[in-house]
């Protein structure tokens, strides 16, 4: 008897729901396309005679994602895949999608579209003052060797008596508080390339971003080398060609100050500060 | 098989070579498969040697912060106490700052890729030279004139003439 009354009560129902489906896909499918243009710099190294250009695609937001970068994905997949950028985690915390949008370094992945000025064009550019791969792709060479210069890993003077994998250093919460918006970069250039000192000087000035992690490795309480790494740096170029222009900052998709570290490296390089001795006894269960 | 492998490997690796020669690896000449595979290994186990500039720019860091620290006193006690000694120290403090700063300009603007090995040399020697022009011409003024901050002084109480 139950299952009779729920069967009649399915039964008439069943044409409300599909009623309802209806108005939800007729509306879909009638409501006004939100066409939204993204122009978009391309480079093709195949045709070097060729110069750079701005293509523009239109793209109907009803059926795209919330973010620039589902427009991309989106334009590469049904429009033109000759389109070249970098993707991979989609969530901003790989660093690939970096890349000039609307005039702003950022990432592509965590950048919304802007849907309530459709007449606006979208404009995205490589990052800035890098020389250019393909399309959307910046050449990293130098980034990276900058990076491989600061020596990015944990140094110890007694390497030898302190086996690898034994035990573990010890570090107090204070210390380890100090790593703290330091870390967390993600090494997507988005502030070197904001900073003109960088674009002047690429060669020799570091840049924020791989100066913040420079000092990331200073700070550390369980690194001994901070003499060395204090050293390498009091040339006139590696950090004194920042001026405290701050874009990096500003720019940081990471939300991450990158202006602040390079002015603790230049505290501690003038002698207005020290390294703090460690909280705790660092090797103390190797002993 | 062994052989085709290695030169498959060898063709991938070649963007990294085009890279490492921009910083200082000598081009591979392909002789022998097993050859090249010798030279790439080398070529990517050898680290950039990455030369920034020399030299110790950590003092004049220290001297530009002590005296744009110092410029906070000396400007007004200047103005207010209008001697000999202040106008020298006024002088000498102002074309130190203004040097400096325009020392970072001519640095940073001013470069090799741009203009050459001789044109910054230039560049920074008649630097050197105007500064060194404008500490004396501010030194006469002291010696002989009124002084900086009494010239001030007075074109501040200049009347518009109605």
């Amino acid at each position: 008897m139950a299952l009779a009354n729920d069967l009649r009560i399915i039964l008439a129902t069943r044409g409300a729901l599909s009623h309802l489906r209806s108005i939800h896909s007729s509306s879909a499918a009638s409501a006004a396309q939100k066409i939204k243009t993204f122009e978009i710099y391309r480079y093709n190294p195949e045709k070097p005679d060729e110069k750079p250009r701005m293509q523009s695609y239109k793209v109907d937001l009803n059926t795209c994602g919330p973010m620039v970068l589902d427009a991309l994905i989106k334009i590469k997949n049904e429009m033109d895949p000759t389109l070249t950028f970098r993707r991979s985690c989609r969530e901003g915390i790989c660093g690939s999608c970096a890349m000039n949008i609307g005039g702003t370094n950022t990432l592509a992945c965590i950048s919304k579209i802007d849907a309530s000025n459709l007449d606006r064009p979208v404009k995205i550019y490589p990052l800035p003052h890098m020389y250019v791969v393909k399309d959307l792709v910046p050449d990293f060479t130098n980034f990276y060797n900058q990076y491989r210069s600061i020596q990015p890993w944990l140094q110890r003077k007694n390497e030898k008596t302190e086996e690898k994998g034994k035990a573990q250093y010890l570090q107090s919460v204070d210390d380890r508080s100090k790593l703290d918006g330091l870390y967390e970069c993600i090494l997507c250039a988005c502030c070197s390339t904001s900073c003109p000192s960088y674009w002047w000087n690429s060669e020799k000035y570091l840049g924020p971003a791989v100066l913040m992690q420079a000092y990331r490795w200073i700070i550390d309480s369980r690194d001994e080398s901070t003499k060395a790494r204090l050293d390498k740096l009091r040339d006139p170029f590696s950090v004194y060609r920042c001026h405290t222009i701050m874009n990096c900052s500003r720019t940081c998709p990471k939300g991450l100050n990158p202006g602040k570290a390079i002015a603790e490296i230049k505290k501690l390089l003038g002698g207005l500060a020290t390294k703090d001795a460690p909280g705790l006894e660092t090797a103390k269960l190797h002993k | 098989m062994a052989l085709s492998m290695l030169l498959r490997s060898s063709s991938r690796l070649s963007p990294v070579l085009m890279n490492a020669s921009r910083i200082s690896c000598a081009p591979v000449t392909p002789i022998l498969a097993n050859k090249i595979a010798i030279n790439n290994s080398r070529q990517i186990s050898v680290s950039p040697i990455r030369q920034s500039a020399t030299g110790n720019h950590v003092a004049l860091w220290q001297a530009e912060r002590a005296l744009s620290v110092g410029l906070l006193g000396i400007v007004p006690v200047s103005f207010l106490i209008e001697s000999q000694a202040s106008e020298y120290l006024l002088s000498l403090a102002l074309v130190m700052h203004f040097h400096w700063g325009l020392e970072a300009l001519v640095t940073d603007y001013v470069r090799e890729e741009l203009f050459g090995s001789l044109l910054p040399k230039v560049s920074h020697v008649l630097l050197a030279l105007i500064s060194a022009a404008t500490l004396a011409g501010l030194f006469m003024m002291a010696y002989k004139d009124q002084g900086l901050a009494k010239t001030t002084r007075k074109i501040w109480a200049i009347q518009p003439a109605n």
